[in-house]
C-alpha cells in the first residue's frame, strides 16, 4: 500500500515577520492536514514559541531584522531551546543569492526554498523533511543534517567514529 | 596534526514514525486534487497580497519624493528600498506576478551594500519602483509579454552599467 503523510499531529512553527507570507505558508499546512501551526513575527517571538510549546518542524525567514534567521537556527541547533536539536528546519527567504543558501547550509539548515516559491516546491519539501529524514553530522565546527546529497567515491582518512 | 573528529548521527525517526503511514493524509507525490487545493489558498490570498504590494510602493514613492525634497537621506531610503524591494521579490511570484519579483530582484540587487546615490543611479531606482507600480496597476501577471521582458532587460543593462 503506498506510503502516506500524516500531518494532523505534526506541531509546526513559522516564523516571518511579513504576515502575510506567514499566513500563507499556515494555510497552505492547514489545508495539506495540518492543525497545528504556530506562527511568530520576530526572532524573539519564534524563541519564545520553541521554548514554551512542543515544535516539530521550524519554517523560517533567513530576514528578521535586527535578528536573523541563521541565528535562529543556530540556537535550535545548539539546543538551546526545548526543541529537539534534529528537528527539520525549512527555510523560506528571498535572500535567496548562493552566498545565502550556502550560510544556511552551514547553520544547519534541512531544506531551502526561495521566495517566490510555488505550492509545488512547497509541498515537495514538507513532505520531504518529514517522510524522509537526513542523517545528521555532530562536529566541532557543525551540527546538522549530512551535507552530502551525491555519493561521490572518497579515498581520503575516514575522520569519523 | 590534530584532526576533528566527527559523528554522524542516524535520521531521527520518530516524526516520520508518528507521521508516515499507508491509511491517513496527503500522497507522497502531490496529487491533481490536493494541487487545485493548495493553489485555491493562494487564489484567495491573492487579493491582500495585491493591496499590501501596492502600499509597499506607495510608500516608496513617497519615499522618493521625500529624499528629493531633502527630507531623507540616501542611507535611510537605500535601507527602505532594501527592506521593501525584497518583501516584494518574495511576495509577488507567490500569487502569480512573476515579473514583479523579477524587477524587484533587479532592485534589490542594485541597492544591496550601496551607501550612496548619485542622479543616474537614483533615476533607476525611481525607474523600477514605476515600472512596479504599472504592473500592479495594469495587473500584468505571470512573465508578462514582449513588453514587459524589454522593460526588465533595460532596468538590467542599466543596472550594470551604473552600479
Amino acid at each position: 500500500m503506498a506510503e502516506k503523510v500524516d500531518f494532523g499531529g505534526v506541531h509546526f512553527l513559522i516564523v516571518d515577520g511579513n504576515a502575510l507570507s506567514a499566513d500563507l505558508a499556515r494555510d497552505l499546512l492547514l489545508t495539506m492536514g495540518a492543525e497545528t501551526v504556530f506562527v511568530a513575527h520576530s526572532f524573539d517571538d519564534g524563541i519564545d514559541v520553541l521554548g514554551s510549546d512542543s515544535v516539530d518542524v521550524l519554517l523560517t525567514e533567513l530576514h528578521l531584522p535586527p535578528r536573523s534567521g541563521l541565528e535562529l537556527i543556530r540556537t535550535v541547533r545548539d539546543g538551546k531551546t526545548r526543541a529537539h536539536k534534529q528537528m527539520p528546519i525549512l527555510v523560506m527567504s528571498a535572500m535567496s543569492a548562493k552566498e545565502h543558501v550556502f550560510e544556511a547550509r552551514d547553520a544547519g539548515v534541512t531544506e531551502f526554498i526561495a521566495k517566490p516559491y510555488g505550492v509545488e516546491g512547497f509541498y515537495r519539501r514538507m513532505v520531504g523533511i518529514v517522510a524522509r529524514p537526513r542523517a545528521f553530522v555532530d562536529s566541532n565546527e557543525y551540527f546538522g543534517p549530512d551535507r552530502r546529497r551525491r555519493q561521490v567515491p572518497f579515498n581520503g582518512p575516514d575522520r569519523r567514529d | 596534526m590534530t584532526v576533528a573528529k566527527s559523528k554522524l548521527l542516524p535520521p531521527a525517526e520518530d516524526l516520520t514514525q508518528r507521521a508516515v503511514n499507508s491509511t491517513t493524509g496527503m500522497d507522497l507525490r502531490l496529487s491533481p486534487g490536493v494541487l487545485r487545493r493548495l493553489e485555491e489558498v493562494v487564489n484567495q490570498s491573492r487579493e491582500r497580497f495585491v493591496v499590501d504590494l501596492a502600499a509597499r510602493l506607495r510608500k516608496l514613492r513617497a519615499s522618493t519624493q521625500a529624499r528629493t525634497d531633502g527630507q531623507m537621506s540616501d542611507v535611510d531610503l537605500l535601507k527602505l528600498v532594501f527592506e521593501e524591494s525584497l518583501q516584494i521579490k518574495g511576495m509577488g511570484g507567490t500569487i502569480g506576478y512573476q515579473v514583479l519579483s523579477l524587477i524587484a530582484t533587479t532592485l534589490n540587487d542594485f541597492v544591496t551594500e550601496r551607501q550612496t546615490l548619485g542622479r543616474i543611479q537614483f533615476e533607476i531606482l525611481q525607474l523600477h519602483i514605476d515600472a512596479m507600480y504599472v504592473v500592479i496597476a495594469d495587473r500584468i501577471t505571470d512573465n508578462g509579454g514582449i513588453l514587459e521582458d524589454q522593460v526588465l532587460s533595460g532596468l538590467r543593462t542599466a543596472v550594470r552599467k551604473f552600479s
